[in-house]
């Protein structure tokens, strides 16, 4: 609680944070574990070794005259492991489904995510779609032409794997494989929040969760989770909220980030 | 004779490592009388560096022979430790995973492109990122590279996992990738790892299980603590099962774990995943969930940092029995029938609730439609009804005409025939007169005809006369004539 106190100051009468429980889903290697390290920790890790089965982060932002505490879940990418995501969308109030704008199948993985959580999860889940790796399509390339420009920025490009799966093509080089238009457009037809992120350089990350705060029903939230709250998958899980570790990077992130929230 | 590259690489080894050795046993010399307090003080428990360099070398020479005749020394100096430089060597003798058939299959493999080649090739800089012998486009990448590869051709089914080239890179660090693929389909055979790593992960769900029974038994505070905190042994344990403790843990650590797995056989891995939790017991007790589950994954090990030896003491210390793990396993394939029939009940049931689903909609069809029709039947209702409604009025605003209009014709009638009589009074009156005046006319007719008759007659006597005149002009025109 205390250091809740101390960073949002003067708003006494709403010291309580808001506990908000996320769940990242995505193909393997879109960048989920490096979405979250740049929220949380503010930090890019070149070579993030893959989530094996889950990993667990939170992080407290400011919106308005509110603590938010995010409790995220970060699942595993592989398909294997997807029998285990339900246990971690389940009771998640909000959701980042991530996918790899220089990869067009991930974005059909991602669009099988949301067509799940629509139907399993909870029913007012908030969701954000956010293509992810934009550091590595320049804006030239933003616009679908990539037949530019190929070799200039490889450098800093190669940073980030590309790659990947068993059915797309050699694609080193990085052009993007999902136009904006096309994603924003999935998005809003389905009423997911839209975002493109780098969590290499930062860009658009602090966005989706203070889009996705604004957008969760935070009175509700703080009435109903009063109490008995659940840890993902334990019926009876409760999360401390005196917090320690990750919670202390409110002050900080907010300087570095400017996210309002 | 398959054994030949074997020997000579071994040989080559224990030449080197007998250079060692004779470096060591001048160190030796000078801490003889330490080495022997020490191992005085306990034999088991000694964690040092006595490496009896005789005992391995004999293992090594005629490891059936020497295993043989005290199966219980070999675990003893297993759990010592293995000496780093003979590891490589005496994993594979223990997993008994030299094999130059499946070496050439090996080389056979690499020719072959796999479908999971990219995915591979993406986590390849993300295996050991941080590790000097697995940095991009080095010997150790390319190694490990291929060894998953072959594996995923290999054995289709499990194809390429994530987690697995955790498994891979120790191996790697101790041995030339052919045999590390050896050890590695020994490991997944033998040693029962597939069932981490199929698509299911059937063996890796029952170990946790096993696991979580384990803490429960010897743990039972901390098995409490997590269960209240909402911690499931998949969301730590499963990495430590599914890369042999080698995702975060230090791998000196990991390679005594290796050390014993392959001596005992993968259940040891449970011992350890138990021990890990039992020296940190009263600092478990003391966190909460997300404190907790971080520090389930990266804290864990501390205590053990630079004491291997006694992660083993620890480990051999939590008791773990093959039919203890058999109960348990038995426990686990009840409840897992258990489930799927509980899944096939649902499932059953959910047909049936599509099935009565279906039927209620149809019936809903059917009712709709009938609605519709009752609707329509209504209105229809409706509108006779102000038809009726209507002809009603028309028929009331009729009887009303007719009622007026019978009492104008009884009244018309009274008027019409005093009009009448007037009117046939006149006529008579008129007829009368015309009878009268026909009288008149009648009289004057018949005076006329009595005046006609007296002129016909006058007529007729002047007729006559003219006759009488003609006859009497002709008679003096004769007389005339004559004359």
């Amino acid at each position: 609680m205390s250091q809740a106190s101390d960073a949002a100051g003067h708003a006494a009468s709403n010291m309580k944070p808001v506990q908000v429980k996320l769940v990242l889903l995505g193909e393997a290697a879109v960048g989920k574990s490096s979405l979250v390290l740049r929220f949380v920790n503010d930090e890019f890790q070149e070579n993030k070794e893959p989530t094996i089965g889950a990993a667990f982060l939170t992080q407290k932002c400011r919106l308005e005259d509110k603590v938010i505490k995010f409790e995220i879940w970060d699942t595993a990418g592989q398909e294997r492991f997807h029998s285990l995501a339900p246990m971690y969308y389940r009771n998640a109030q909000a959701a980042v489904v991530v996918y790899d704008v220089t990869k067009a199948s991930s974005l059909e993985k991602a669009k099988s995510w949301v067509k799940e959580l629509q139907r399993q999860a909870n029913p007012n889940i908030v969701i954000a779609l956010t293509g992810n790796k934009v550091d590595l399509v320049s804006e030239r390339r933003g616009q679908r032409n990539s037949s530019d420009g190929e070799g200039e920025d490889d450098e800093e490009s190669d940073a980030q794997e590309l790659d990947e799966d068993e059915e797309d093509d050699e694609d080193y080089g990085v052009s993007r494989q999902v136009p904006t238009e096309e994603a924003s457009a999935y998005a809003q037809e389905s009423g997911l929040l839209f975002f493109e992120t780098s969590a290499k350089n930062g860009k658009g990350v602090a966005e989706v969760f203070t889009e996705i705060a604004k957008k969760i029903p935070l009175e509700h939230i703080l009435s109903s989770t009063r109490g008995a709250r659940a840890g993902a998958g334990g019926s009876n899980g409760r999360v401390d909220l005196q917090a320690g570790g990750n919670g202390q990077r409110l002050g900080g992130q907010q300087d570095k980030s400017g996210c309002a929230c | 004779m398959t054994n030949d590259s074997n020997m000579d690489l071994l040989l080559a080894r224990l030449e080197a490592q007998n250079e060692l050795l004779v470096k060591d046993s001048k160190r030796r010399a000078t801490t003889e009388s330490e080495m022997d307090r020490a191992i005085g003080h306990a034999k088991e428990e000694s964690p040092g560096e006595d490496v009896d360099w005789d005992y391995w070398g004999a293992l090594m020479h005629d490891y059936n022979a020497v295993v043989k005749r005290n199966p219980k020394q070999l675990t003893t100096m297993i759990q010592k430790g293995v000496p780093s430089a003979l590891r490589g060597l005496i994993w594979q003798l223990l997993a008994k995973s030299k094999d130059t058939q499946l070496e050439a299959t090996y080389a056979e493999l690499l020719k072959s492109t796999s479908s999971h080649e990219k995915q591979i090739t993406r986590d390849m800089s993300r295996t050991f990122p941080n590790h000097e012998y697995f940095q991009a486009d080095g010997v150790g990448q390319e190694a490990l590279f291929n060894v998953v590869k072959a594996y995923s051709l290999y054995d289709t089914e499990v194809g390429y996992c994530q987690g697995l080239s955790f498994v891979v890179g120790p191996l790697l660090l101790n041995m030339p990738d052919e045999e590390a693929f050896c050890m590695l389909v020994r490991m997944m055979s033998n040693y029962e790892m597939r069932g981490h790593y199929t698509p299911d992960m059937s063996t890796l769900q029952l170990r946790l299980y096993q696991f979580e029974q384990l803490m429960e038994e010897t743990i039972p505070l901390v098995y409490k603590h997590l269960r209240n905190q909402g911690i499931r042994s998949t969301m730590y344990a499963s990495q430590w099962f599914m890369t042999l403790f080698a995702y975060k843990f230090p791998l000196e650590l990991v390679f005594r774990v290796y050390d014993i797995i392959l001596v005992e056989g993968i259940e040891s891995m449970l011992r350890f995943a138990v021990a890990l939790l039992k020296i940190n017991h009263d600092k478990i007790l003391g966190l909460d969930f997300e404190v907790l589950i971080e520090f389930l994954k990266n804290g864990l090990f501390e205590p053990y940092m630079n004491d291997a030896g006694l992660f083993i003491q620890d480990a051999y210390n939590v008791k773990v029995t093959p039919k203890r793990l058999a109960q348990y396993a038995q426990k686990y394939q009840a409840m897992i029938q258990k489930q799927q029939a509980e899944l096939a009940a649902e499932e059953s049931l959910r047909e049936s609730n599509r099935q009565l689903s279906a039927h209620v909609r149809r019936i809903e069809g059917s009712l709709h439609q009938l609605n519709k029709e009752h609707v329509d039947l209504a209105k229809e209702l409706i509108t006779r009804k102000v038809e009726m409604a209507e002809l009603q009025d028309q028929n009331d605003v009729l009887t009303q005409k007719v009622s007026d209009l019978t009492r104008i014709v009884d009244s018309q009638a009274k008027e019409v025939e005093e009009q009448y009589k007037g009117e046939i009074e006149d006529v008579l009156r008129k007829n009368m007169e015309y009878l009268r005046k026909n009288e008149q006319l009648e009289d004057q007719l018949s005076y006329m005809e009595s005046l006609l008759v007296e002129t016909k007659m006058k007529y007729a006597e002047s007729e006559i006369e003219r006759d009488n005149l003609s006859r009497k002009l002709s008679d003096m025109r004769k007389a005339l004539g004559m004359a």
